[in-house]
């Protein structure tokens, strides 16, 4: 390699290394707005000081930012890497800008069966307690994506039969999500709109362990396969000739998506949008080397729902406000100044 | 209509002028659940004028519905013709059952209201008069004069004036000594306990709970934010509020964790459901749950007659003092004893200790 290319490729790269700073700073900034926000209005000093020492702060206070503000603050950036990963992944994985695991029926299916364990409830499982709900919505999000491999590879799977699957999927789970609406009663029917709408409020600190855990179990499987994965987007075929099992990344790949869209659907509710802009975000920032764009994908959806948590906490204070509508709300309008504003294609 | 003499005119709780035959001897109940109302203004008799409605009663408010079937197996049988609120009302078959009267809650109009203005027309071309009562927009003034219209059709006008007395002098005991009362409003916080402890259930401003809470004397810290409306409050809005008192509403509920109280509810169900509420993060900075000041109610003592129990039973709990002497449980008890044709059971009222 020439000393110019090598100068050319390093300021590149140093370029991406500085989008990835930045918006790491951003994501600090908008924790720290969130955890300042809420009903209560405690002062900065307050915050802190209840932060670095909490035995010392008044117990009110103290369960204000340890039990609420602290868990839902870092919740909305742990779910938000985790939706950004699954969604870049699955962008490259099924090589279609308009994959998500919402638009593609994952958290519609998750949804359903959270819906199912309402309308279900206690009485007809014996087992069933409270964890019922979320473990339903892990399970049936599992099985769309399995459904969704499964219908793909019978035929053949090209990522043009994996995104229709996905979308019948889709539909097939909102009607059956319509048809449980319509034999429930309207308390039921209550219990559930919100809870697809999305909602970091019911977050605590083992819901957030497990999140943390389960994100930090993903990225170092995403992270052997950037290589690969930047090998994909050239096309099946020079990712074949180059070496890579594609077939075998999509099913790694789908299983992750799944893992991890079950997770925080399971947490916090259907919370779409974020899967499918973070990752042209990304694109956009550090383009497709997938060694800054997952990172970035994940970085952006941090962002975004972390920007999201604080605002829902503004719109209507002390009223709980489902997250998911502020996500479409403020993102759509931010998506599309982005994609106005971009000079060229870069799908 | 050649029988004159045995046709009146009323006006509903909507302001309408309906023309009745009574008394009615065959009657569509929508919000079934009004079975309650209707039984104790004309005792058993009811069970062979119904003979159609809506599934209100067997999926909103199961353990009275358990108690009716038990004690007339004849309602189970008791054909339903659907809900306003999901469209599937079918008005042809209403027609089918050729009723004297479909009585209707006039919150149709607030949650179904061009379904609702489309079914009146076609019952009316069909020539069956139908009938709205209120026990929700104005819950404490308007429950008895609901109690009082429904005598009427019935032709048990002199019984329901006996019920809405009763009704009275229970709630104006209450009101007077509040009157007199200078103590401090206590903060008082109500949850419909019906989606279980992880999720916060609504919560009212000033309707429905909330309207009951306020006319008893409590401080809703509801009411600011939410006006008329209801919706989930944010857990810390709660802990920085700080409630005096707490109140979850319970039934029998299919949600897992949901607060069980009703016909078919032991104290201990009431218990365990509760307890795991009050274990919510934070509740043990709450005022309320350090005084064992965390009460249950029976969810359909709101929206209902039954209403006056639950005024009751917040103004003892709001000053205990003043009302020492005051016992809603008997309240319940002997109005069971006195109108209704099934028998007290389970458990209604419930504090945390």
């Amino acid at each position: 390699m020439n000393v110019e290319v090598k100068t050319a490729y390093k300021e590149i790269t140093g370029r991406k290394h500085i989008s990835l700073l930045l918006i790491s700073a951003a994501i600090f900034l908008t924790f720290v707005i969130d955890i300042m926000t809420g009903p209560a209005s405690l002062s900065v000093s307050e915050v802190i000081s209840t932060i670095l020492f909490p035995a010392y702060s008044e117990p009110s206070v103290q369960v204000i930012v340890w039990t609420f503000r602290l868990p839902v603050a870092l919740m909305a950036i742990v779910i938000g890497i985790a939706l950004g990963l699954a969604g870049a992944n699955m962008q490259t994985i099924l090589d279609n800008p308009l994959a998500s695991p919402y638009t593609l029926g994952i958290s519609a299916a998750a949804g359903f069966g959270a819906a199912l364990a309402i309308v279900l409830g206690v009485g007809v499982l014996p087992f069933a307690d409270t964890l019922f709900v979320p473990v339903n919505a892990f399970v049936f999000s599992l099985i769309s994506c399995m459904a969704i491999y499964g219908i793909a590879r019978f035929k053949k799977a090209t990522s043009e039969t994996i995104v229709l699957t996905g979308i019948a999927v889709l539909f097939l789970f909102n009607s059956l999500l319509g048809l449980l609406e319509y034999k429930a009663n309207p308390e039921q029917v209550q219990a559930i709109v919100f809870w697809l709408f999305g909602s970091l409020t019911k977050t605590n600190w083992t819901t957030l362990r497990i999140t943390v855990g389960i994100v930090l179990v993903v990225i170092p499987l995403l992270a052997i396969d950037v290589w690969k994965l930047t090998a994909l987007r050239l096309g099946d075929d020079k990712a074949k000739s180059l070496g890579v099992d594609v077939e075998r990344m999509r099913i790694k790949g789908l299983i992750l998506i799944s893992v991890l869209t079950a997770t925080a659907v399971a947490f916090v509710g259907t919370i779409g949008f974020i899967g499918l802009v973070s990752p042209h975000i990304a694109r956009m920032l550090v383009g497709e080397d997938h060694r800054y764009f997952l990172p970035c994908s994940a970085l952006s959806g941090a962002f975004i729902l972390s920007t999201a948590s604080i605002l829902s906490k503004i719109v209507v204070p002390g009223i709980i406000f489902p997250i998911g509508i502020l996500t479409s709300l403020i993102g759509i309008p931010f998506f599309i100044w982005l994609l106005l504003s971009k000079k060229k294609g870069y799908w | 209509m050649d029988d004159q003499a045995k046709t009146i005119t009323v006006t509903d709780m909507e302001g309408r002028s309906v023309t009745v035959k009574v008394p009615v001897e065959r009657i569509v109940l929508m919000e079934s659940s009004k079975t309650h109302e209707l039984a104790a203004i004309d005792g058993a008799a009811i069970v062979d004028k119904i003979v159609g409605w809506d599934n209100d009663f067997k999926d909103n408010a199961g353990d009275g519905y358990v108690k009716f079937i038990e004690r007339y197996p004849k309602l189970a049988d008791v054909p339903n013709v659907g809900s306003l609120d999901d469209n599937t009302f079918s008005v042809e078959k209403v027609i089918a059952l050729n009723p004297d009267v479909v009585i209707m809650h006039n919150w149709e109009f607030m949650w179904s209201g061009d379904a609702t203005k489309e079914a009146l027309v076609k019952l009316e071309q069909a020539g069956i008069p139908v009938i709205f009562v209120d026990f929700y927009m104005e819950p404490m003034t308007n429950s008895t004069k609901s109690m009082l219209l429904l005598g009427q059709i019935l032709g048990k006008e002199q019984r329901a004036k006996d019920i809405v007395e009763f009704y009275n002098q229970h709630v104006e005991a209450v009101y007077s000594r509040l009157e007199t009362s200078d103590g401090l409003k206590p903060g008082v916080y109500i949850e419909t306990g019906y989606n279980g402890p992880e999720t916060y259930g609504i919560t009212e401003g000033d309707v429905g709970w909330g309207s009951i809470v306020k006319k008893a004397g409590g401080e809703n810290i509801a009411e600011p934010l939410l006006g008329n409306t209801s919706k989930a409050l944010s857990p810390e809005y709660l802990i920085n509020q700080n409630p005096d008192i707490i109140i979850l509403t319970g039934r029998n509920w299919s949600t897992p964790g949901s607060i069980r109280m009703g016909y078919t509810s032991t104290a201990a169900d009431t218990k365990d459901t509760m307890d795991a509420y009050i274990a919510r993060p934070g509740w043990n900075t709450i005022n309320a749950v350090n005084t064992h000041q965390v009460y249950g109610i029976y969810h359909g003592y709101c929206f209902s007659i039954y209403n006056f129990v639950a005024l009751e039973a917040f103004a003892k709990w709001f000053y205990p003092e003043e009302f020492k002497d005051l016992d809603p449980n008997t309240t319940i008890r002997e109005y069971h004893e006195k109108f209704m044709p099934i028998e007290y059971s389970g458990t209604f009222m419930y504090r945390n200790y």
